[in-house]
């Protein structure tokens, strides 16, 4: 039984980069604060391994399903004559073929096969339709059926109830098509279709439980990443404890201090009031230079470092963006919705990164030639989508075009995850059911 | 007789502040201070202190280390912990050290 045609289409090899800005070199921490700080870097590494082994798995299982659905419409191209009983046989009616005529019927019958990854519901009703055929025309090659049962069990592994309904009316149209037969009786007939539906049940259980497995894989993986998300949340608070908390008890200790000897001891006064002062300097500059790190997308992002002032980014950036994309074979459509206005630094920042995120996937990871970014103001904040229709043919997704692209930003969908939580927004990225990748992103501003 | 108080912080400035909380107080008086866990132990033997200042996160021997070696010499001083947050893991740390109590 083919099951393997059931596999996933594989996922964009998420780029699990949990920025780096925050690693243990980035602070001069404290010391017992450094040393845990490491073990959450090294933690967060070896997630960040694991992701790219599974992801890297998974195109080779991606391969490996179109094999085996290339294998599946041969091998079911030659055993269409193989299994089609001969006119000696008696319940055959169908005129003599000349050799290259079966040769090319056989190829044309095979042919849907090869879209069930994308189509298993239609392949399936396709292949119905080819068995209902044969048994109109009198010939009943057994591989038909066997094919049949292989694609119900394909379809039960993604749409259990379609199936479902799918077996039922194979198990009919066999029933049916059956007593057409000369010779056969009405229980022979059932006898065959009861055999049928034992093996369109027994399908239909093991696409279910391979389609259990693939949704538990699926669930670990986002557990996974969620675990990578949750070590960088700690780490910065850890940050903000070792730095900033510390500090503003030295200036609450000495705050008290200046006010308790204000009247008495000019002097110490002064110390106090002195170390309050430098405390807060050190304080800012260390806020700083972590919401920098926050914010920055890239940790190597040379422009951050040369012109710190200058503007990071903004949604008027995209059509810019749009047109450098077109210099790297993709074309970018943009459409705006609502009125357009300005919105805060943050929102703006954080919304261009994820679309020039979402593109730069777009080029580095399908064979899409043009992608669509909609922008939409609506009165609560902004609404971001983009789409690619995957490959436009053949191939498919996880083959990179471009080693380096229009200039990513390169914190990947767990580092937009991230941002759009933190600005307490809504976020989703997946493969689309017609094909190709979706991210949608709303920011409340 | 005031009482004696040995400060121990590795931030200069917070030493700065205590200690003129400290001597601003009638009864309380500053017997020494400390950068780090060695040199609280040290000066815990040479000057004999009533009352230890503690902090708990210090480069070199930390604040939890130093509070065991402490409370473990002969008429050993009573230790209040400093601590910025109320990090459980810290208090319980401490107060098997042998810490009388808890500045937050």
């Amino acid at each position: 039984m083919n099951l393997g045609t059931g596999h996933d289409p594989p996922r964009r090899p998420a780029d699990v980069t949990s920025s780096q800005a925050f690693g243990p070199g980035a602070y001069p921490a404290y010391i017992p604060g450094a040393t845990r700080g490491a073990d959450a870097a090294e933690y967060a590494l070896c997630m960040e391994q694991l992701l790219q082994r599974l992801s890297a798995s998974k195109r080779v299982t991606w391969l490996m399903s179109q094999a085996v659905v290339l294998a599946t419409a041969c091998l079911y191209a030659l055993m269409l004559p193989v299994t089609t009983p001969r006119p000696a046989n008696g319940l055959f009616q169908f005129p003599d073929l000349e050799r290259f005529q079966l040769t090319g019927l056989c190829v044309v019958l095979a042919l849907p096969v090869l879209l069930v990854r994308r189509l298993p519901a239609t392949v399936f009703a396709a292949v119905l339709g080819e068995s209902v055929l044969g048994d109109v025309f009198g010939a009943r090659p057994l591989a038909v059926f066997i094919l049949l049962v292989a694609l119900s069990g394909n379809l039960a592994a993604r749409r259990p109830k379609a199936a479902a309904v799918g077996s039922v009316a194979g198990v009919a149209a066999a029933f049916v098509n059956d007593l057409g037969v000369p010779g056969e009786s009405v229980g022979d007939a059932a006898q065959w279709a009861g055999w049928l539906a034992v093996w369109f049940a027994v399908a239909w259980v093991f696409g279910g439980v391979y389609r259990k497995r693939r949704e538990y894989l699926e669930a670990l993986d986002e557990q996974t990443a969620a675990r990578v998300v949750m070590a960088e949340r700690l780490r910065i608070a850890r940050e903000l404890h070792d730095s900033v908390a510390h500090s503003i008890g030295i200036i609450t200790v000495l705050s008290g201090a200046a006010a308790r000897v204000v009247q008495t001891k000019p002097e110490q006064t002064q110390q106090a009031l002195t170390g309050i002062e430098s405390t807060s300097r050190e304080t800012l500059l260390e806020l700083q230079r972590m919401l920098g790190a926050l914010r920055r997308a890239e940790p190597d992002d040379a422009m951050q470092q040369a012109a710190p002032l200058a503007p990071a980014g903004s949604l008027a950036d995209v059509p810019q963006l749009a047109e450098r994309t077109a210099g790297a074979g993709v074309r970018v459509h943009v459409t705006w919705r609502g009125e357009r206005r300005p919105l805060p630094p943050e929102i703006e920042l954080s919304a261009f990164r994820i679309i020039q995120e979402s593109v730069t996937n777009v080029v580095r990871h399908s064979r899409a030639r043009t992608c669509r970014v909609a922008v939409g103001y609506e009165p609560t904040g902004v609404r971001i989508e983009v789409v690619d229709d995957g490959d436009d043919g053949l191939g498919g997704p996880g083959r990179p075009r471009f080693a380096a692209g229009a200039g990513g930003s390169g914190f990947g969908l767990l580092g937009m995850r991230e941002r759009v939580t933190l600005l307490s927004g809504q976020f989703s990225a997946g493969q689309r059911p017609e094909g190709g990748f979706r991210v949608t992103a709303s920011l409340p501003a | 007789m005031s009482v004696r108080v040995l400060l121990v912080d590795d931030q200069p400035l917070m030493l700065v502040g205590l200690g003129i909380l400290i001597g601003d107080t009638d009864d309380l008086e500053v017997a020494g201070e400390a950068g780090d866990g060695h040199e609280a132990v040290r000066l815990v033997r040479e000057l004999r202190p009533d009352v230890v200042v503690m902090d708990i996160r210090m480069p070199g021997m930390d604040g939890i280390e130093a509070t065991r070696q402490a409370t473990a010499e002969p008429d050993p001083p009573k230790v209040l912990v400093l601590t910025t947050f109320d990090d459980d893991e810290y208090v319980y740390g401490a107060l098997r050290a042998g810490a009388s109590g808890f500045l937050p």
